[in-house]
C-alpha cells in the first residue's frame, strides 16, 4: 500500500500526460513554420512522463526521500465529513441562497463534525455569516445567489 | 532616484493608501498567525476585495499582507510551536524553546526588530536593484522570457528534499494552464466542452484550494490540541547581551535573505533555513540551536522578512514572481489591468515608487504593533481553531465566488482543495503548481514566439547571448537536483 502511495503521483502524471496527449489530438503540432496549439500540451506531456519515469527509479532505487505523511483513523472521517459539506454546500447555494448555504454548513461543521456546544457554535456562524453580508454583499456590492422563492 | 522615491511617499502618506497600509499590515499579521492560512492565501483571499479599489492601493494593500505575514507567522511560532507557513520552521525551533524557558517576550521583541531591519534594508535594495535589473530586462526577448519562465518553475524543483515531486508539481501547473483556449490562435483546447472551462482555470480558486482550504482540511484532520503560552508587556525587552549577540545575525539573515529571495521560485522559507544554518556555523555556541538559540531566532526571522521583500525585485523588474505570495501580487497587478515587466517602471513609476515607499511604511507600522500589542495578538490564538476553520473555509468560498461571480469557481475551489490535501499527505511541494500556473501563459506565448522568429529553429536559444546563459542556467538547474535524488544512493552506500 506504501509503495503505491509513493507512486501515486507519478502513475497520475503518467495518466494525465496521456490524457493531454488524447484530448489534444485534433489540434496542429506545426501551423507551417509556426508551433500549433499543440505543440507545448505535447512538450509539457513528453515531461510529465520522463519526470514520472525518474519518480519511479527513484523508488526503486530507494533515493526518493518523500515522506507520506497519513492520517489518523479519525482525521480521514473528519476531512470526508468537511469534503461532504463543502459538495453539499455547492449543490445548495443556487436552492437556498449563498449567505443561508453557508450558515447551515458552518452549524453543520461546527455541531456535527467537530462537536463544538451549541451557543458558541450559533455565535460564530451569526458573526461570520453577517460579516461577509455586510463587507461582499453591502459594501462591495457582489451579487450573491440569493434563496430561488426570493 | 531620490526624488521617484519622494513622489512614492507622497503617493504613500495620502489618507486613503495610508489607510490601507495599515489594514494590509494588520490582516497580514492576523493570516499569518493563522496556522493554515498564510499570506499568500491571505492575498488570494482579498484579492476579490480589492476590485473596487485604485490599482495603486490595491497593491499597496496587498504588499502589506505580504510581509505583514511574516510577522504574524512569528506568534504562532514562538507562543504555539506551530509555524503558520514553511518559512516559520526555524523559528518555532528556538523561538518555542526561548518561550518555554520563560522569554516569549524576547523573542517575539527580537523577531520583530529583526524583521524590521532586514525589511527595510531589503526595501532599499529593491529601490536601487530593481531600476538596474529592468534595464537588463528590456534587453529581454522571447526567448529569454521563455527561459526565465523555465528557470522560476525549475528553480523550485532545484531545491528541497524532493526535487522530482516538486518538478512534477509544476509541470501539473503548467498542464491546467493549457485549460481553455490556445493563447495565440484562439483555439478551444481541453476544456471537453464546459462552457465554465472555456476561460481557462483562474489563479484564484487555484491558490485559495490548495492554500487555504487544503491548509484547513489538514488542520482539521488532526485530533491534538495545542495550549498557548501567555506573554506580558514587560516580558518584552532585550539585554544589552542580547543584542551584542544578535546584531551580526540579522545583518547576515538579511543578506541571505534578499539573495535567495531575488531568485525565482526560492522563497522565504529556504532563505531562512540557509541563514540558519549559516548562523550556526558562525555561532559560538552551536549547541544552543534547537534550544532557544537567539541568535538562530534572529538570523531565521531576518532573513524570511527579507526574502518575501526581495522577491519583489524579479516580478516588478522581469515579472517574474519570486515567490508564491508575489505570483498572487503579480496576478492582482494583471487583474488591475497592468502588465508586470521590464516595462512597468517606466510605464507604471509612480505605482512601482509608490509600492516601494509603502513598504517602508508598512514595515515601521509593523514594528510598532508587535512590540507593544504582541501580547493582544496572542490572544487571538486563544480563539480555538474549531471556530476559526469553518470561518476560514467560508469566507474563502465566499472570496472565490465573487472574484468570477460564478459558482463553478466554488466547485473549483473544494476540487483544488482536495488535489492540495493529497499534495499535502503524498509529500508534493505545493508551491511549485501555483507558481507554474501563473507562469505559464507567459512561458507558452514566448516559446511559440521564439520558434516563430526562428521559423522554427531551437538554435535561437543559443545564438542570443542572455538567452545562452540562461540556457545553461536552465540545464543546471533541471539537471543538478534529479543528479542530487539519484547521488543519495552512493552516498548511503
Amino acid at each position: 500500500m506504501m509503495r503505491f502511495l509513493l507512486a501515486a503521483p507519478a502513475l497520475f502524471m503518467i495518466c494525465l500526460a496521456l490524457g493531454v496527449v488524447l484530448g489534444t489530438s485534433g489540434l496542429k503540432l506545426w501551423d507551417g513554420f509556426t508551433p500549433g496549439p499543440r505543440f507545448f500540451p505535447a512538450w509539457l506531456a513528453g515531461a510529465a512522463i520522463v519526470l514520472s519515469g525518474l519518480l519511479l527509479l527513484t523508488q526503486r532505487l530507494g533515493t526518493d526521500g518523500a515522506r507520506l505523511d497519513l492520517p489518523e483513523p479519525g482525521g480521514t472521517g473528519r476531512v470526508l465529513a468537511v469534503l461532504a459539506g463543502l459538495i453539499a454546500l455547492a449543490l445548495i447555494v443556487p436552492l437556498a441562497g449563498m449567505v443561508p448555504a453557508l450558515a447551515l454548513f458552518m452549524l453543520y461543521l461546527l455541531l456535527w463534525v467537530l462537536r463544538a456546544p451549541v451557543l458558541p457554535s450559533i455565535g460564530t456562524t451569526v458573526l461570520v455569516t453577517a460579516a461577509i453580508e455586510l463587507i461582499f454583499s453591502r459594501w462591495l456590492g457582489v451579487p450573491l445567489p440569493a434563496p430561488f422563492f426570493l | 532616484m531620490f526624488e521617484a522615491l519622494s513622489q512614492g511617499f507622497v503617493l504613500a502618506f495620502e489618507p486613503q493608501n495610508l489607510l490601507f497600509i495599515f489594514f494590509g499590515v494588520l490582516v497580514g499579521q492576523i493570516v499569518g498567525a493563522l496556522p493554515g492560512v498564510g499570506p499568500a492565501a491571505g492575498m488570494a483571499l482579498l484579492l476579490p476585495l480589492t476590485f473596487g479599489l485604485e490599482p495603486v492601493t490595491a497593491i499597496m494593500m496587498l504588499a502589506g499582507i505580504m510581509y505583514g505575514g511574516q510577522y504574524g507567522g512569528t506568534l504562532t511560532s514562538v507562543l504555539i510551536n506551530v509555524p503558520g507557513e514553511a518559512s516559520g520552521v526555524m523559528t518555532a525551533m528556538d523561538g518555542h524553546a526561548m518561550a518555554r524557558n520563560g522569554r516569549a517576550g524576547a523573542a517575539l521583541a527580537i523577531a520583530a526588530v529583526g524583521s524590521f531591519s532586514a525589511g527595510v534594508g531589503a526595501v532599499l535594495a529593491v529601490a536601487v536593484l530593481t531600476p538596474a535589473l529592468a534595464s537588463v530586462g528590456l534587453r529581454f526577448n522571447a526567448p529569454e522570457y521563455f527561459l526565465l519562465c523555465a528557470l522560476g518553475v525549475i528553480a523550485v524543483g532545484s531545491l528541497g528534499e524532493v526535487p522530482i515531486r516538486s518538478l512534477l508539481a509544476g509541470v501539473l501547473g503548467l498542464t491546467i494552464a493549457l485549460i481553455g483556449v490556445d493563447p495565440l490562435t484562439g483555439t478551444p483546447r481541453l476544456n471537453f466542452g464546459l462552457p465554465s472551462l472555456y476561460q481557462g482555470i483562474d489563479f484564484i480558486p487555484v491558490a485559495i484550494g490548495v492554500f487555504g482550504i487544503a491548509e484547513v482540511l489538514s488542520s482539521l484532520e488532526r485530533s491534538e490540541k495545542v495550549e498557548p503560552i501567555r506573554t506580558r508587556l514587560k516580558d518584552m525587552w532585550l539585554t544589552a547581551e542580547d543584542w551584542t549577540t544578535c546584531r551580526f545575525s540579522i545583518l547576515r539573515g538579511g543578506f541571505i535573505g534578499l539573495f535567495v529571495g531575488i531568485m525565482p521560485g526560492a522563497g522565504a522559507s529556504v532563505a531562512s533555513l540557509l541563514s540558519y544554518l549559516t548562523e550556526r556555523k558562525f555561532s559560538k555556541h552551536p549547541e544552543r540551536f534547537g534550544n532557544g538559540a537567539i541568535d538562530g531566532l534572529a538570523a531565521a526571522e531576518s532573513a524570511n522578512n527579507s526574502a518575501a521583500h526581495g522577491a519583489l525585485i524579479p516580478m516588478l523588474s522581469l515579472g517574474i514572481p519570486g515567490s508564491a505570495s508575489s505570483a498572487v501580487l503579480m496576478a492582482a497587478l494583471i487583474l488591475h489591468g497592468i502588465k508586470p515587466g521590464p516595462m512597468l517602471m517606466t510605464q507604471e513609476s509612480a505605482l512601482v515608487w509608490g509600492l516601494i515607499a509603502s513598504m517602508v511604511i508598512g514595515n515601521l507600522i509593523l514594528l510598532i504593533m508587535n512590540l507593544p500589542m504582541a501580547p493582544l495578538f496572542a490572544a487571538l490564538l486563544r480563539i480555538p481553531y474549531t471556530y476559526l476553520a469553518p470561518g476560514i473555509l467560508v469566507i474563502s468560498l465566499v472570496g472565490a465566488y465573487a472574484a468570477t461571480l460564478s459558482v463553478a469557481t466554488v466547485w473549483m475551489c473544494i476540487a483544488f482543495g482536495i488535489l492540495g490535501w493529497l499534495m499535502m499527505k503524498l509529500d508534493i511541494p505545493r508551491a511549485p503548481l501555483v507558481l507554474a500556473l501563473v507562469l505559464a501563459p507567459l512561458m507558452e506565448t514566448s516559446l511559440r514566439q521564439s520558434l516563430l522568429l526562428s521559423l522554427g529553429s531551437p538554435m535561437i536559444f543559443v545564438e542570443r547571448p542572455i538567452s545562452a546563459v540562461l540556457l545553461v542556467t536552465v540545464i543546471f538547474a533541471l539537471i543538478a537536483p534529479i543528479w542530487r535524488t539519484f547521488g543519495r544512493r552512493r552516498l548511503a552506500r
